[in-house]
């Protein structure tokens, strides 16, 4: 759990509004895990494994009937990073439409490229950069500064 | 841009409490017999309800015996193997507007019967006839019904040769009884007459000369299974009528 419970929790903070919901799908990726029989090929791959994974259950969360009720981005910025700074640009990148979010984490953070993305989300590598260029205006819009990346 | 992006979500770990929390619902789960899943048995018992609804649905839509209400206009039941009406047969268009009256789809046949012989009865004499064995009668006369109300059997072949016919069953059972007394009369005369009429025949023939009537019952005998059964006053004798040809006819026919 160690190695990829940041990777999940940050999946689901950009996926997610609730604490609730986060625990429910730490528990939902977890024991998919353990009962997860094939061999993966390498960290890369069980990464990949876990990303997909937490996506897809974050959708499947989130379409359910049962679940209602949402925080506000201020307070679900707040829950998830100490920092003033770093509250301020969680709250730029959670308050981007949400086909922008997952591409804007995957990028930025985990630093995979358009191809690699576009595999993981199972969308069209042309889409991936459409989707990141985008972002990145928006996110200059809400944040100003440079350029750089 | 890139780099405050990259601290921001840095500083986003899961917390201790997440990781115990869930840690502690594995091992429950992990320790928990799974429930057992039967999904075969589910879809076995979800198949044998579909099979046993549809039975039911089909073998209460399906008629089991008939039954015909006779009076001026003549009206016939479909009855299921419950005893419940599945289906009307109207004869005529005075027949349609009693039945459109009187409600009688998915009741007991027997109080069906009756309310329509009260109906059609309009101080005249009804005559019930019911394609099915013996017993039924009883059950019809003692729900009750029309003053004058005469109930018949008739045995399934006939029933056949009556929907043959394009007749109702009491018609046809009269049919018989007249063919026997007098061979000439033919289906469409008596298809035309109302069940008034064909009993004056039938009493007229009766009344008038044995010669026609042994004539007749050398092609009548075996057909028509007899008055089973009779409640009321019996249908009185048309004195001086002269035979069934020359009947008044007009009346609505399908």
């Amino acid at each position: 759990m160690d190695a990829y419970a940041d990777l999940v929790r940050r999946l689901c903070l950009v996926r997610l509004k609730r604490r609730e919901d986060t625990e429910d799908i730490f528990q939902t990726v977890f024991l998919k895990y353990l009962q997860h029989t094939a061999p993966f090929a390498n960290a890369e791959h069980e990464k990949a494994w876990f990303i997909r994974v937490t996506l897809n259950s974050c959708r499947d969360l989130l379409r359910s009937w049962l679940r209602h009720g949402a925080v506000s981005l201020e307070e679900l910025s707040a829950q998830a990073a100490p920092e003033p700074e770093d509250r301020t640009v969680l709250e730029a990148v959670l308050s981007l439409p949400q086909k922008y979010r997952d591409a804007v984490y995957l990028h930025y953070y985990e630093g995979y490229s358009a191809p690699e993305i576009g595999a993981l989300l199972g969308k069209n590598t042309n889409t991936v950069y459409t989707l990141l260029t985008r972002a990145r205006a928006l996110l200059r819009e809400k944040l100003g500064g440079e350029e750089d990346g | 841009m890139d780099e405050r992006i990259r601290r921001a979500f840095g500083a986003v770990r899961a917390d201790e409490a997440l990781r115990e929390k869930t840690l502690a619902a594995l091992a429950e789960r992990r320790t928990r017999p799974a429930p057992r899943r039967r999904p075969l048995a589910a879809a076995l018992a979800a198949l044998a309800l579909a099979v046993l609804t549809a039975a039911g649905g089909l073998a209460y839509a399906t008629p089991a015996a008939a039954v015909s209400v006779d009076a001026d206009a003549s009206v016939e039941l479909a009855v299921n193997a419950f005893g419940r009406v599945v289906g009307v047969r109207c004869y005529d268009g005075g027949a349609q507007a009693v039945v459109d009256a009187t409600p009688v789809l998915h009741h007991h046949w027997t109080q069906a019967a009756a309310a329509l012989s009260d109906a059609l009865a309009e101080g005249g004499s009804v005559s019930v006839t019911v394609s099915a064995g013996s017993g039924h009668c009883e059950g019809l006369l003692s729900a009750g019904g029309a003053a004058g109300l005469t109930c018949y059997a008739l045995d399934p072949e006939a029933a056949r040769e009556a929907r043959e016919a394009g007749l109702s069953l009491g018609k046809y059972r009269a049919y018989l009884t007249l063919s026997a007394l007098d061979p000439t009369v033919t289906q469409d005369e008596a298809g035309e007459m109302t069940m008034g009429e064909l009993q004056q025949c039938i009493d007229a023939c009766q009344g008038h000369g044995s010669g026609q009537g042994q004539q007749g019952s050398g092609q009548g005998n075996g057909q028509d299974s007899g008055q089973t059964q009779t409640a009321g006053e019996t249908t009185s004798a048309g004195q001086g009528y002269g035979g069934h040809h020359g009947q008044g006819h007009g009346h609505g026919h399908e």
